[in-house]
């Protein structure tokens, strides 16, 4: 791409179809997940009786759990092929990898929130934030695909694994469903959407497109590689994000 | 022997006693006091041998009706149906109801619940012809009926056991070896339960009809009107309460969702042979819990190792060592992942925010 071409509304490619394709799957599998297995963890709760009552109780709410459990695993299996087996996908993991550079950006935008430096630390591909939100997302979907197995296959687990730990399995499986949708839905949304500049729709996960304004301001470091020093015109009017 | 007085119309005692028809309430004037029942029924030997060779004694014994609560009543207030002397071989079956209704005017207690009983499954049964069903008479006695607080009644506590196991054999001799059995009606505990604390008096209904109060989800409740006290458990050496901590766990939930598959008290513990689980005999001593809990349709393939731990655990407890551990170490990291992301949301916005108005303002 040429890196003085300025034009305003120009945006770059920034996930594949493939990637895309993951994040919707995995969107709608942790999004029914959890409400399957919040109906369970809040019952007697009104929260967990109005979703047990749309999920068709308990029978119907545990098969519904379950078969996007299969989705979720047939998931990380795509998943971890793409990362291992694709050169995009290794790369991509190589960019997802913690670096002790993310603990300075983490102090670094910290600073920035409260006041003390002007500007949010440079960063890369993936700032340590995302990464905060790609590693807790992925161990967590390990720990309750884990957990989850045990769970489903109780009669067989119970004959081999001590009471106690089949105990702290279920105990585990709920908490850990419970700190994921926090960071899901609580976490991931605001930064994603919620956020002024983003609210209340970053079309991103649609297009996989960014824009180059938006790259610049969150991904300097990335911006720096593709298109030098030179930072973009001003943000097109219909964009939605804040001054810088 | 005026209690046994048979009292008839100056018309019956002169033989013209044809006329048919039930006899009324409240009963005509009665004129001539023609003879008395106690000539033939006072006598102990008085007895019919059926044509299939049965011998029913038809003695009624004086003292039992004189200490009942209907002593100062005569045969025929009850028997409304002899109007001739001598009566027809077989009376009709007393109806109670003659008098226990409500409003009535001789007083009568009117708490009997009779709804309850006709709709009761031993009610129906009655209606649908089973002459083995019981009437009211085949738990409160005939002649001698007495307050079921009075130690003597059939429907004592204490002696209601023996009543129901009359019919119900397997069921009594289940129960009398049982921690409820035994602690009743050897102990004389009467905080232990007899029948009906928890199959209810008149409307009991059987265990499969969801309304009971034996059924699959109404079970936990019963129990819990003892076992859901702290303080009882610990009277009684449970250490944990046991309904609570079901209520917590996967069979718990479900079961109060309306699952009728999943496991209830019952399941695992009987519903009449309920022991302590260190009892040998108990379904949930460590030796018999395989068996218990690979019940056809329940954990098919149960094992020892399904005996090792512990069940009923409440993770707020101490008690429960590593799960409750574990459970405040995800409690502790819950809070704190909400306190950090919630903190970040916060940091976030205000910074954006404010730059947003700084922006406005520069513009």
């Amino acid at each position: 791409m040429n890196p003085s071409h300025r034009h305003q509304d120009e945006e770059i490619q920034r996930f594949t179809a493939n990637e895309l394709a993951q994040h919707w799957v995995l969107m709608i599998t942790l999004t029914v997940l959890a409400l399957t297995g919040l109906a369970l963890f809040a019952h007697g709760t009104f929260v967990g009786r109005v979703l047990m009552a749309i999920e068709g109780g308990m029978e119907a709410r545990g098969a519904i759990h379950r078969f996007f459990a299969v989705v979720l695993m047939l998931l990380t299996a795509w998943h971890f092929l793409y990362a291992v087996f694709t050169e995009r996908g290794h790369r991509q993991l190589m960019e997802m990898l913690p670096r002790a550079s993310d603990l300075a950006g983490f102090a670094g935008l910290l600073r920035y929130y409260l006041g003390r430096t002007p500007e949010p630390p440079a960063f890369g591909r993936f700032t340590p934030l995302q990464k905060l939100q790609y590693w807790g997302a992925g161990i967590g979907s390990l720990m309750m695909i884990g957990t989850g197995l045990i769970l489903w296959f109780h009669t067989q687990a119970m004959a081999v694994l001590p009471k106690w730990l089949f105990d702290v399995t279920t105990i585990v499986h709920g908490y850990e469903g419970l700190i994921l949708f926090i960071l899901l839905f609580g976490w991931h949304l605001y930064i994603v959407h919620f956020s002024p500049g983003n609210f209340p729709l970053q079309r991103t996960f649609i297009s996989g497109r960014i824009s180059r304004q938006r790259l610049w301001r969150e991904h300097r470091l990335e911006y720096r590689e593709l298109f030098g020093d030179t930072p973009p015109a001003a943000d097109p009017p219909r964009s939605n994000q804040e001054a810088p | 022997m005026k209690r046994l007085t048979l009292l008839a119309t100056a018309a019956l005692a002169s033989g013209a006693a044809a006329q048919p028809g039930p006899a009324p309430t409240p009963a005509p004037p009665l004129a001539v006091e023609v003879r008395q029942c106690g000539i033939c029924h006072g006598r102990p030997e008085f007895k019919q041998v059926d044509p299939d060779g049965t011998v029913r004694t038809l003695w009624v014994d004086e003292g039992q009706l004189a200490t009942s609560v209907h002593a100062k009543w005569h045969c025929i207030d009850c028997h409304a149906d002899v109007d001739r002397i001598p009566h027809p071989p077989r009376l009709a079956l007393v109806n109670c109801q003659r008098c226990h209704f409500p409003g009535n005017p001789v007083g009568a207690p009117e708490e009997v619940n009779y709804e309850g009983y006709v709709k009761s499954v031993h009610g129906r049964l009655r209606q649908a012809g089973n002459a083995k069903a019981p009437a009211c008479q085949d738990c409160h006695g005939g002649h001698g009926v007495r307050k079921p607080s009075d130690a003597a009644s059939l429907v004592h506590p204490l002696h209601l056991p023996q009543t129901c196991g009359r019919c119900h054999v397997r069921v009594f001799a289940e129960y009398t070896t049982s921690a409820h059995g035994v602690s009743l009606l050897e102990k004389g505990n009467r905080e232990a339960p007899s029948c009906s604390s928890c199959h209810g008096e008149h409307g009991i209904l059987p265990p499969k009809e969801n309304a009971s109060a034996v059924s699959a989800t109404h079970i936990p409740e019963t129990c819990s009107n003892c076992h859901g006290m702290t303080e009882f458990n610990l009277r009684y050496g449970i250490p944990i309460n046991p309904v609570r901590t079901f209520r917590h766990t996967f069979h718990g939930i479900a079961n109060e969702l309306g699952s009728v598959r999943v496991a209830n008290c019952a399941s695992c513990h009987t519903a009449h042979n309920i022991l302590p689980a260190t009892d040998p005999r108990s379904t949930v001593n460590p030796a018999n819990i395989p068996a218990t809990c690979g019940k056809v349709g329940c954990h098919p393939g149960a094992n020892a190792n399904y005996a090792r731990g512990r069940f009923h655990i409440d993770p707020s407890s101490r008690d429960a060592g590593i799960i409750y551990w574990v459970a405040l170490f995800f409690k502790i990291l819950t809070v704190s992942t909400l306190a950090a992301l919630g903190a970040h949301i916060v940091l976030d916005l205000v910074k954006k925010l404010r730059h947003r108005q700084g922006a406005t303002v520069r513009d």
